[in-house]
């Protein structure tokens, strides 16, 4: 017995000077911990002024922690537990997700210099700004207009027949249309939610904008965009392996002239320029429901940062905060992903972000259609339904009616 | 009596470890399942048996259930039969017998992770090279994972690949540890070899075999990372394991008493089948 | 006959072992290619480019997983060996009904799946401060690896003679000492082998880490390859590259165990 303890007492020791090593907390240093779910040059330009922050204050220390792509089950397993990261990037969701959980900024000195599109984003039902934007993120869809041109699309089409139309001549002149990546069901869903905004929300003459926004909407009117996207499946006008390819199939797909179109964000021209960098492919309006519709852009809000409202170190996050929404800051996250910064007082040159402005100021833009018109939680739903109907486990009708009943349960929680 | 109670003593360290960092969060859990706590919010409140009842009613489920008897048991059979022919082939000696050994027992040292991401590489319509070969015979390219049955059974097949070399290996220490002289009799009585694999080799390969079907019994209901990087349990839900399955209640539909109703099934068959196979290999040991 | 046959066995074992390899040959030829080449996997580049794994290496992301994970398969598999020898004495030696229970308790808690556990475990981990820590994920790894070891090493005794036991019992002997006197000389050979079945499964351990250790300072080698594969970037010849690398150390591990391995295996475990 006795030689059990001494072996236990050894492990005991050993573990214990693991942990002691563990945990060496510099004295009288506050740090702040920081989570960033962005990756590639985002998170390299939080880095950059996470570090010049850090030089700047002798007192606090900004550390950074990147989940990567398990970033929102790890924060959803802090949110169970109330213990969140001092200062954490809302990719999208500051309101819908995360607002129990976020300080208001209603008071900070830069909160005036917000664009009122992208403030109106990060700001609840109570009037409460919840996170600071850094960025307006335009989405719509990539488009390779090398495969256009070859195909004898002569224009970018705007009406939804137009886009069948191009679709016929691509698939013809021996191309791929459009390009799906299944394998991750966000990119089916991001799919179904662009075309249910230019099907249902974006027509003068076809919207139900009103009913989806107060609960009285019919959903058997979904079946229209399930059968719309089933037939450009069923017409070969997406790839073969549409369930099962994934996003770098996309980006060689655009990067070689095979693909027209991809119903994918800027990451998808930006990586696609790193595999070509001569590749002709931009951002394209969204196509109109029918003929007098206009195409449209979709914005909201990708990089943005929260202060957790239960922070040990409320005073430290607030002037981090303050420090990251100084403009020469919010235009360097900005620009590492080429979007135009959310503040009026941030001087842009770059040409490109300059066009995309001018882009902005030309069309219809409109919000996420999950964002706007769908309670919280319907993301998933939409995963779910898009993914079910392609591979035929769903008709259009039962998946109609899954999303009716998933719409009604979860406006009733809200 | 004394003996009894310090030898029992002994085992104290793993049980205690075992009791903080399995039982009681097992416990919790069942506490969790019944409840219809979303997973991250303050409060939740107790449904009875609800969440139970839905399992068996959820398509969905059912089919991730019988995803995962089918990968498995499958697995368990192919593995233990494989294993079995290489162990014999590679059992009699010949030059560069050890590298093949290690060859295929190298598999068995990636992470099913990685492992998956390779195999992506191999399966994939575009570009993939199981496409390559098929494009080389002049025959048209294939979407491999695109239906869901074929999907499974890709799953089924690179964990056994995988694997495999494992079962080969307690095949083989198992065939080592037959003695020469078991061979002498049945080979003047003039028995084939068939007959003397039947007679001598496959009944004293028994403890071996057990350990086997055990071992691989366990990989198989377990199986996790492989699908998370190769189908993501697409296409639509057809290729999901019930371990998938529970990620994906818990953190996406966050339905995380369902999640852990579903969790305290697969614990409860799996204690019942791991009981019953038990009982049969000691009936016959009697 | 005799000399056909055994042509056409190592024929056959050629065969096998090119089959088992091919994945790894084509993670390396992936490795080897820049991200716009899009020729056949199967097919080397025309080109000698590391740079994908020099930039894999230059980054230093990559050495510091390896040191995490090196130091939690070390402790952890320190543990496993110890304890789960200690504990097999007694589940190997007590007969009856409470060996029963205590083989099938250990039987189940292999099958455990973890993700059934993880969302109690984590909230447990959280209140005891042992998210983010080394000894958090060594103990968790630990607990969950030991029955691997108990059922491994409890085989093994029951192979051993209890009259060897009840020798040194009649010299005078207590439990503890005929473990560490008598037993725990002769466990020697399955060391080998269980420290290859559970220390492989430690270090490749993918969903404790994912949850327990999110401070990137303290990443493992898997969870790093994971962001790598998972990014949404084009960068999976970079992947492949950091990928081949994670496999080196286990594999070279193996290498050199596989000796003691087989013969730990059968000296025992599967007699």
């Amino acid at each position: 017995m006795k030689r059990i303890l001494y072996v236990l007492t050894l492990v005991l020791i050993a573990l214990s000077a693991v942990y002691a090593g563990g945990s060496n907390e510099e004295s009288g240093k506050t740090t702040l911990e920081f989570a960033i779910k962005e990756t590639g040059s985002t998170l390299e330009a939080y880095k950059q002024i996470v570090d010049s922050f850090n030089a700047e204050h002798e007192d606090i220390k900004v550390e950074i922690s990147d989940y990567g792509k398990d970033y929102q089950t790890l924060m959803k397993t802090k949110m169970a537990t109330n213990d969140l990261p001092d200062l954490f990037t809302t990719h999208g969701w500051a309101v819908a997700l995360y607002g129990d959980y976020l300080y208001p900024l209603n008071d900070r000195p830069w909160a005036e210099h917000l664009f009122p599109e992208i403030r109106s984003t990060d700001t609840d039902r109570e009037g409460n700004l919840v996170a600071l934007p850094m960025d307006i993120d335009i989405t719509g869809l990539v488009c390779n207009d090398t495969v256009l041109e070859k195909s004898g699309v002569e224009e970018r089409p705007s009406t939804l027949s137009e886009f069948i139309a191009a679709c016929q001549k691509i698939k013809e002149a021996g191309f791929t249309p459009i390009h799906i990546a299944g394998k991750d069901p966000s990119d089916v869903a991001g799919l179904f939610s662009r075309l249910s905004l230019s099907i249902l929300t974006m027509s003068n003459t076809h919207s139900y904008a009103e009913e989806l926004l107060d609960g009285t909407f019919d959903w058997s009117c979904y079946d229209e965009v399930g059968n719309f996207v089933l037939s450009l499946v069923e017409n070969g006008y997406t790839n073969v392996d549409y369930l099962t390819a994934d996003k770098s199939g996309t980006y060689r797909g655009l990067a070689q002239d095979k693909v027209a179109f991809a119903f994918q964000s800027n990451l998808t021209i930006a990586e696609v320029r790193k595999l070509n960098p001569d590749a002709n492919v931009s951002m394209m309006e969204i196509p109109g429901y029918t003929e007098g519709d206009s195409s449209f852009l979709i914005s909201g809000e990708r990089d943005a940062v929260g202060v957790w409202k239960d922070s040990e170190h409320l005073e430290e996050a607030l002037e981090f905060i303050d420090y990251l929404a100084q403009p020469e800051n919010v235009l360097l996250v900005a620009q590492a992903y080429s979007l135009p910064p959310s503040m009026d007082n941030a001087e842009v040159t770059d040409p490109g972000i300059l066009e995309i402005l001018d882009q902005i100021k030309g069309s219809v833009v409109t919000n996420h259609f999950d964002r706007m018109y769908l309670p919280d939680g319907m993301w998933n739903t939409l995963k779910v339904y898009g993914t079910s109907v392609l591979s035929g486990e769903m008709s259009v009708r039962d998946g109609s009616m899954m999303m009716q009943a998933d719409y009604e349960r979860l406006r009733n929680n809200a | 009596m004394r003996r009894r109670r310090s030898l029992y003593a002994m085992a104290l360290p793993a049980v205690i470890l075992i009791i903080a960092f399995v039982f009681i969060p097992l416990v919790s859990g069942i506490r969790i399942s019944l409840t219809d706590w979303n997973g991250f919010s303050q409060s939740s409140s107790f449904v009875g048996l609800r969440n139970y009842i839905n399992l068996f009613q959820d398509q969905r489920i059912l089919n991730s259930i019988k995803n995962t008897f089918y990968v498995g048991i499958g697995d368990t059979i192919l593995q233990c039969v494989f294993g079995l022919l290489y162990a014999l082939i590679l059992n009699h000696k010949f030059r560069g017998r050890s590298a093949i050994r290690a060859i295929i027992y190298l598999t068995v040292m990636v992470s099913s992770l990685i492992m998956g991401y390779i195999w992506y590489f191999i399966v994939q319509y575009d570009n993939g090279a199981l496409n390559d070969i098929l494009a080389f015979f002049g025959l048209d390219p294939v979407d491999w994972l695109g239906n869901g049955k074929r999907a499974v059974n890709f799953i089924l097949c690179i964990n056994s690949m995988q694997f495999v070399g494992q079962a080969m290996v307690i095949y083989l220490a198992g065939l080592q540890g037959i003695p020469r002289e078991m061979y002498e009799a049945p080979m003047i009585d003039g028995a084939t070899p068939v007959q003397t694999f039947f007679r001598i080799t496959l009944p004293l390969l028994k403890p071996a075999i057990i350990t086997n079907i055990t071992l691989k019994l366990i990989g198989g209901l377990q199986m996790y990372d492989l699908v998370v990087a190769l189908t993501g349990g697409g296409p639509g839900f057809s290729s999901h394991t019930i371990s998938t399955m529970i990620n994906y209640l818990y953190f996406d539909s966050q339905n995380a008493g369902y999640s852990a109703s579903l969790g305290v099934v697969l614990f409860i068959m799996i204690m019942s089948a791991t009981i019953i196979v038990n009982k049969v290999i000691r009936r016959n040991e009697e | 006959m005799k000399k056909a046959v055994k042509r056409a066995r190592i024929a056959i074992s050629v065969l096998i072992a090119a089959f088992h390899f091919a994945p790894i040959y084509i993670l390396i030829m992936v490795s080897l290619k820049r991200a716009n080449d899009f020729s056949s996997r199967w097919l080397p580049p025309a080109y000698l480019d590391l740079s994908n794994y020099m930039e894999v290496l230059i980054d230093g992301s990559l050495l510091r997983a390896f040191g995490n994970t090196i130091i939690i398969t070390l402790s952890a598999s320190v543990l496993v060996l110890l304890l789960g020898g200690i504990c097999a004495y007694p589940v190997a030696r007590i007969r009856g009904r409470l060996s029963t229970i205590i083989t099938n308790i250990v039987l189940a808690v292999m099958m455990i799946p973890s993700l059934s556990v993880i969302v109690p475990l984590y909230t447990q981990m959280l209140s005891l401060g042992a998210i983010n820590t080394y000894w958090g994920i060594i103990l968790v790894l630990t607990a969950y690896n030991l029955p691997m070891s108990v059922f491994l090493f409890s085989n093994f005794i029951r192979n051993i003679p209890e009259e060897l036991d009840e020798a040194a019992a009649l010299d005078g002997c207590r439990d503890t000492r005929i473990f560490f006197s008598v037993i725990m000389p002769q466990l020697q050979p399955v060391v080998a082998s269980v420290l290859i079945l559970t220390g492989v499964k430690i270090w490749n351990d993918y969903k404790y880490a994912l949850y327990f250790l999110q401070d990137n300072h303290k990443e493992t080698i898997t969870l790093y390859i994971s962001k790598f594969f998972s990014d949404f970037s084009v960068d999976m010849n970079q992947a492949a590259a950091a990928a081949f690398l994670a496999i080196i150390p286990v594999c070279a591990v193996f290498l050199f165990l596989q000796k003691y391995f087989i013969t730990g295996l059968s000296e025992g475990s599967v007699k």
